[in-house]
């Protein structure tokens, strides 16, 4: 991956290519290289549809070798959801892709010209981009299917849906899986309305006649690796709870710990969440000949995704993760799994983020637009979101601008982005990661958890509330790192637990590279990058202020445990003291 | 206002002949076809108040490595454990037991887990803690019923374990769960799915498992 490729949208006679050595953004990858893009190349006052601002697509930097699990790829710019710095990454076949290539990132940039659309191919043979006319206003599976006609399905296609192409704040660029299926999306923040707003409806990479990535240091890359693959399998998280229940295994544990935001975040536990839990789910799946066992990418150890299909076997949806199941159940009352994976699948079609889109949904509930428990109601809404309607382009703005429009208070959101399905005041910790994380409120901002094996910022005493600013800090640096490297975050929970599992993913990338890194350096890596993303967000005008929740948080108890979010300003704003 | 973290059992405490409770003996070779009911929850008799460590133990004969290594989340009154030994079991408890969970909410529900600290005001007050009564300790509970939910793999590993011994399930759920088994999962029941139901919200006895011993 030594190369960049830059398309200049607004080139005379449409958008042209032009592929630089990487240059002095060499050794970086994922969310590393996004970030140091976007921090040094896009005005943090622009608008984010506007012509300064760029797409940054970035591989991690062991996407397309033959490392475990390495299949994330990143995609960045400034976010028109948020307003901020975005990085959201996604799984699929993009990233190995692409890796294959050579590219270390593909760069959208410059001013739309006209209202065509355009698609880029991408092989080993160069670039070519196309105007589009007959993909314009398509849905994510139909475009799959378009393309798969003219190419096969053994390419990968990176798209926008209508969403996209409407520039919506909450759209998503998706990326096929194994299947050619677009079930993959980068999808917080609004990255495929800025896609959208370059004219790209897709991108169509053919890796074929590539060969995987070669390490630098074989023996050792290869030693590792097997090491680190024997760790994902041999622990309880990632070689059993996942690969059996998927991520929807959480249902009952938040459920049952109070934290499962229920109705527009009123209540933390769903009367009827045992009707939507992951061991129902799977136990479907499985009696209706789907699958609850399968990899988003190849050469994944972990194969936490599954397939859902209907009572008659056909294809519904990708098995629905956890976080959607919430969004679109719990969240708005709704326990019928066949509705949900029916709204997973709207997402997808159209291209919506499911977290933004369930919890703007149950805003819209609160406001009285349907009422809590109305399954068909929210797949009309969804429809309405796909097709543009007025309501729809309302609702398609996301959580934040829909309570503004029906006059709601309660608009569960940091930054403009959609709180997500772990209720912040009965796990205080990842409220302050919410509310002090450079991307808006974000599950996975501080998911890597390794902080005991890299130490840094000290040993804490998990049992002790004081430790929870220095967790989260640690948390999101460590986060930051990973989201660099293409390894999904799910491997976080065999390197949490197994410090040899996480000495085996350092030398992995070190036989990659040649390097000899050690935890320090991963250390500085995150933190570089979370340095840049908030002098970013800080030139784009936030502030303190806007690492809160909202206060609704701190004035209203949640049951059942009755809890508020206390965790003082004070605390919060010591988060990136580093 | 009733506390929330106590489940009632109306359905047994009501039940309008005192004695035991209707019993049904199904033949199933593979018992983890129950998971679906395992998770929803059930009752167990308990016949005295005791630390959660000895209820695993002692009352639910759970093995000891299995209680170590595999219940990794845990909760009582749906307050996650850090600590077996001072956790109290009581009459009317909610209990649920949970294998280790992914997620970064899942590691901090671990019990003892690095990210504890993340979710301490709702954790179950240990020894130390100011809400821990350790007068309670010494004074006896009335028999009763505890309320158990077994998630995930300790459902699917420890179903054979719980249905050989028997556990108490509202009449209406278990028909509603029998109804939905695929053709074959339990054979020579004692009742069909429809009998069941008509106990309505009446705790049954429930015991499954191979030819053998059913």
């Amino acid at each position: 991956m030594d190369k960049i490729l830059r398309i200049d949208v607004g080139a005379p006679g449409g958008p042209k290519a032009t592929t630089t050595p990487v240059g002095e953004y060499a050794g970086l990858g994922g969310r590393a290289m996004t970030t140091a893009v976007v921090f040094k190349e896009v005005p943090p006052d622009c608008h984010p549809l506007g012509p300064e601002n760029k797409l940054v697509i970035a591989p991690g930097l062991m996407s397309g070798s033959a490392a475990s699990s390495s299949g994330r790829i990143s995609v960045g710019c400034k976010s028109p959801l948020t307003g901020g710095i975005k990085e959201s990454n996604s799984g699929g076949t993009a990233a190995q892709a692409i890796g294959r290539l050579g590219y270390a990132a593909v760069i959208l940039e410059g001013e739309r010209q006209g209202d065509d659309m355009y698609r880029v191919l991408l092989s080993k043979d160069g670039v070519k981009i196309e105007k589009a006319p007959d993909y314009k206003m398509l849905t994510n599976y139909d475009l799959a299917d378009k393309v798969k006609a003219e190419f096969g399905d053994k390419v990968t296609v990176m798209s926008i849906g209508t969403a996209g192409e409407m520039r919506m704040a909450n759209s998503s660029i998706a990326v096929t899986d194994v299947e050619f299926r677009p079930t993959r999306h980068a999808g917080r923040g609004g990255v495929g309305a800025v896609m959208g707003s370059k004219g790209i409806k897709c991108l169509i990479v053919d890796a074929s006649g590539t060969k995987l990535r070669e390490p630098a240091n074989p023996e050792q890359f290869k030693a590792s690796n097997k090491l680190f693959v024997e760790g994902l399998k041999s622990h309880a998280v990632t070689g059993q709870a996942l690969p059996a229940y998927g991520t929807n295994v959480l249902t009952n544990v938040l459920n049952e710990a109070g934290g499962y935001p229920t109705y527009n975040f009123r209540e933390g536990r769903y009367k009827h969440a045992e009707k939507i839990s992951g061991e129902v789910q799977a136990n479907l799946e499985t009696q209706r000949g789907g699958l609850a066992t399968h990899g988003c990418h190849r050469g994944c150890a972990i194969q936490c995704s599954g397939t859902y299909v209907d009572k008659d076997g056909n294809f519904m949806s990708k098995q629905p993760e956890y976080e959607t199941v919430w969004a679109h159940g719990g969240n708005c009352g709704i326990c019928d799994l066949d509705q949900i994976a029916k709204l997973d699948f709207l997402d997808d079609n159209y291209g919506l983020d499911t977290i933004e889109m369930g919890v703007t949904i149950g805003v819209a509930m609160e406001a009285g637009v349907i009422p809590f428990s109305d399954g068909e109601g929210a797949i009309n809404l969804v429809h309405e979101v796909g097709k543009g309607t007025p309501l729809g382009r309302i609702l398609g703005a996301g959580a934040a601008v829909t309570a503004k429009c029906f006059g709601l208070e309660r608009a569960p959101v940091v930054k403009g982005q959609a709180i997500p399905a772990y209720d912040p005041r009965a796990v205080k910790g990842i409220g302050v990661t919410y509310a002090t994380s450079t991307m808006g409120a974000d599950h996975t901002a501080g998911y890597a958890v390794a902080t005991n094996i890299l130490k840094v910022g000290g040993d804490v005493d998990p049992l002790k509330p004081e430790g929870q600013i220095e967790l989260s800090r640690n948390l999101q640096i460590a986060t930051a790192a990973l989201d660099a490297t293409g390894f999904c975050l799910f491997v976080a929970f065999a390197i949490l637990d197994q410090p040899e599992t996480f000495n085996a993913m350092v030398n992995t990338i070190n036989g990659m590279y040649g390097l000899s890194m050690t935890g320090d350096d991963v250390v500085a890596l995150g933190k570089n990058i979370l340095k840049m993303e908030r002098e970013f967000n800080e030139k784009a005008g936030f502030g303190p202020a806007h690492d809160r929740l909202p206060r609704y948080f701190h004035r209203e108890a949640l049951a059942p445990h009755n809890v508020t979010f206390d965790v003082p300003d004070k605390e919060l704003d010591a988060v990136f003291n580093f | 206002m009733p506390d929330p973290h106590v489940v009632a059992a109306p359905a047994a405490q009501n039940h309008p002949e005192p004695g035991p409770p209707p019993r049904l003996h199904l033949r199933c070779e593979a018992p983890e076809v129950f998971e679906n009911l395992l998770q929803a929850g059930f009752f167990l008799p308990l016949t005295r108040a005791t630390n959660l460590l000895g209820f695993l133990l002692d009352d639910l004969a759970i093995p000891g490595d299995y209680v170590q290594d595999r219940l990794q989340t845990v909760f009582v009154g749906g307050r996650p454990v850090d600590d077996f030994t001072t956790a109290r079991v009581t009459p009317g408890a909610r209990l649920a037991l949970c294998a280790a969970m992914p997620g970064l909410v899942g590691a901090t529900m671990r019990r003892s887990g690095v990210l504890a600290g993340f979710r301490q005001t709702i954790s179950l007050p240990g020894q130390d803690s100011p809400g821990y009564d350790s007068q309670e300790e010494t004074q006896d509970e009335p028999a009763g019923l505890v309320f158990v939910k077994l998630f995930n793999l300790v459902a699917r590993e420890l179903a054979g374990h719980f249905l050989t011994r028997g556990v108490l399930v509202p009449a209406d759920k278990l028909a509603e769960h029998l109804a939905a088994l695929p053709r074959g999962a339990v054979t020579d029941s004692m009742r069909e799915s429809d009998e069941v139901a008509k106990l309505g919200e009446a705790l049954i006895l429930l015991r499954a498992g191979p030819v053998s011993s059913a």
